[in-house]
Formats: structure tokens, C-alpha cells, sequence
């Protein structure tokens, strides 16, 4: 599980960060999560170490640009990045990180801006 | 995608010694036909309400809850169309684009507009709503099927061009 690693790493960038959905308690700006994939290959020749994870990060704001900026931050804290992810025990060491694709989208029911992140993340546990 | 398969680069010049009137209309055809086996996983993937939903509601805040019947349909888009379960299954298209000089093409998978919250609000979720994503997983267990066929389909489209 590469999640409490992310989550770690995550809330360092400055803002409340959730799994999944911002909770009915908080109010935008925060953060929300998710493991879209997180498997190791399987090959019968010998056990591979490395696994790989596609992560999702959504930025809310109810600012636009404060939501991209929420991205930026985010990007930015894994631009030359490599190495331990989150300053656990065991380690999770992040490999190899590559962003996969970036959008924004208008919530219109809440009026929430929404900058949607996904990384590839080839890392290593233990 | 076109450059992870081996045999790519010499099939796309042999369609652009076709023309780019046949050899774009080929390499289409062949993008298309390679993208038909994503395209039914998908519509078989994408998510489908029921006619009928049945469990305890209640009329309002404070007012007691209990078992009913529920029928949501039919639904309408925000045009008024009527909407019926399978809505946005039965609204996925493939959409495809040439680049100016028709020696590439990409295709686009998706739903129509009618049916966006299928993408917006189910695929990606809401901030109150854990996303189900059904597209993307689909797309990913279905690419090297794709660029597979999309070799085979490149091959006979280009020995039919050829004919």
C-alpha cells in the first residue's frame, strides 16, 4: 500500500487532505486522494521488488486559481523528487514519478474548482 | 501509442506513399476497428441505474422513514430528453481526428454531452461523492488488445489500399 506513504507526503504541501471525499466537517480548500491501481507485476522468474501505483490528487478550492496554485504546489513538491515518500517505517522509497494527466473541472452544485492530478509512481517498500 | 508497436513506422509509410487521401482514410478505418473491442467493454462497463430502487426513505427532514418503492425514471437530460437506464451506456461514441497533413489520426472515447455526468460525476466523483471510475480501468485493461489489433488492422488495411 503505497496510501499512508502519498498521505504523508501529501500533507506537507500545506492543506487538509482526505481520502476520496473532503468529509461534511471540512470546507473547501483541501485535498482529496485516491489509489487508482497499485499492483506489482507478477513474474514467475524471480520477486520483484518494485511495485507500481497510479495515485489521483484533486485540489478544491472555491477559487480557481487558488486551485491551480493547490496543483502547482502539489507538482511541485514532487518535481526531482526520489527516495523516501512519506518518513515511514518501513520506508516507501519512491522510484520513478511521472504525471500522467492534469484537468480542471467547475463543480457547479457546490461552486467548487477542482484541478485533477494523476501520477504514475514506481516505487519500493521495506 | 502508434510508436510502442513494432512494424509501425514501416506500415505508416507505406500508408503515406498511398496519398493522404487513401492512406488517411485507411489509417482510420484501422484506428477504429482496433478501438471496437474498448468501446463494447465500456458500454458494458458504464454505470446503469434500475428502473426501481426500493429501501427506506423518508418524505423530508424530521418525517419518519420508511420502505418504498422507488422509481426514478424516466429521468431527463438537461435538454429534456427522456433518459432511461443504460443512458449513458447507450451514448458512448468514438470520435476521430486527422492532423492537418492527414498523416495521423487519434480517436477520442467518451460520452456525449447529454451524458456527462457519467464522466463527471461518477468517473471523478464529486467532493461529497467517492469517484467509480469505469472508463479509464476499462481503457487500461484493454491497450495492448488495442495496439494489437491496431497492427493487424493497419496490416490488411494497407494490403487492401494496396490492392
Amino acid at each position: 500500500m503505497i496510501v499512508d506513504a502519498f498521505y504523508a507526503r501529501l500533507s506537507m504541501v500545506g492543506y487538509n487532505a482526505f481520502p476520496h471525499v473532503i468529509p461534511q466537517e471540512f470546507d473547501a480548500p483541501a485535498i482529496t486522494y485516491r489509489v487508482d491501481q497499485d499492483n506489482a507485476p507478477t513474474e514467475y522468474d524471480g520477486t520483484r521488488t518494485l511495485k507500481e501505483a497510479l495515485v489521483t490528487v484533486d485540489c478544491w478550492s472555491t477559487s480557481y486559481l487558488e486551485a491551480q496554485q493547490m496543483a502547482d504546489a502539489v507538482e511541485s513538491s514532487f518535481v526531482d523528487y526520489s527516495g523516501d515518500l512519506g518518513g515511514l517505517s518501513p520506508a516507501v522509497s519512491a522510484n520513478y514519478i511521472r504525471k500522467e494527466r492534469r484537468f480542471d473541472l467547475l463543480e457547479q452544485a457546490t461552486g467548487l474548482y477542482r484541478v485533477s492530478l494523476q501520477l504514475f509512481i514506481a516505487y519500493t517498500r521495506g | 501509442m502508434a510508436s510502442e508497436l513494432k512494424g509501425v513506422a514501416e506500415l505508416s509509410a507505406k500508408l503515406r506513399k498511398l496519398g493522404p487521401a487513401i492512406g488517411g482514410k485507411a489509417l482510420r478505418s484501422a484506428a477504429f476497428k482496433a478501438t471496437t473491442p474498448a468501446l463494447q467493454a465500456a458500454r458494458a462497463a458504464a454505470p446503469a441505474g434500475r428502473d426501481e430502487y426500493s429501501g427506506e426513505y423518508s418524505d423530508g427532514p424530521g418525517k419518519p422513514r420508511r420502505v418504498r418503492t422507488v422509481r426514478p425514471y424516466p429521468g431527463k437530460t438537461y435538454k429534456g430528453r427522456l433518459k432511461m437506464p443504460g443512458y449513458a451506456s447507450r451514448n458512448l461514441r468514438r470520435v476521430s481526428y486527422f492532423s492537418p497533413d492527414r498523416t495521423a489520426v487519434s480517436v477520442h472515447l467518451g460520452v456525449r454531452r447529454e451524458a456527462f455526468y457519467a464522466l463527471s460525476f461518477v468517473e471523478f466523483g464529486t467532493s461529497r461523492t467517492p469517484p467509480r471510475p469505469w472508463l479509464e480501468p476499462t481503457w487500461r485493461a484493454l491497450q495492448s488488445t488495442t495496439l494489437a489489433r491496431l497492427a493487424e488492422m493497419l496490416r490488411r488495411e494497407v494490403e487492401k489500399a494496396a490492392r
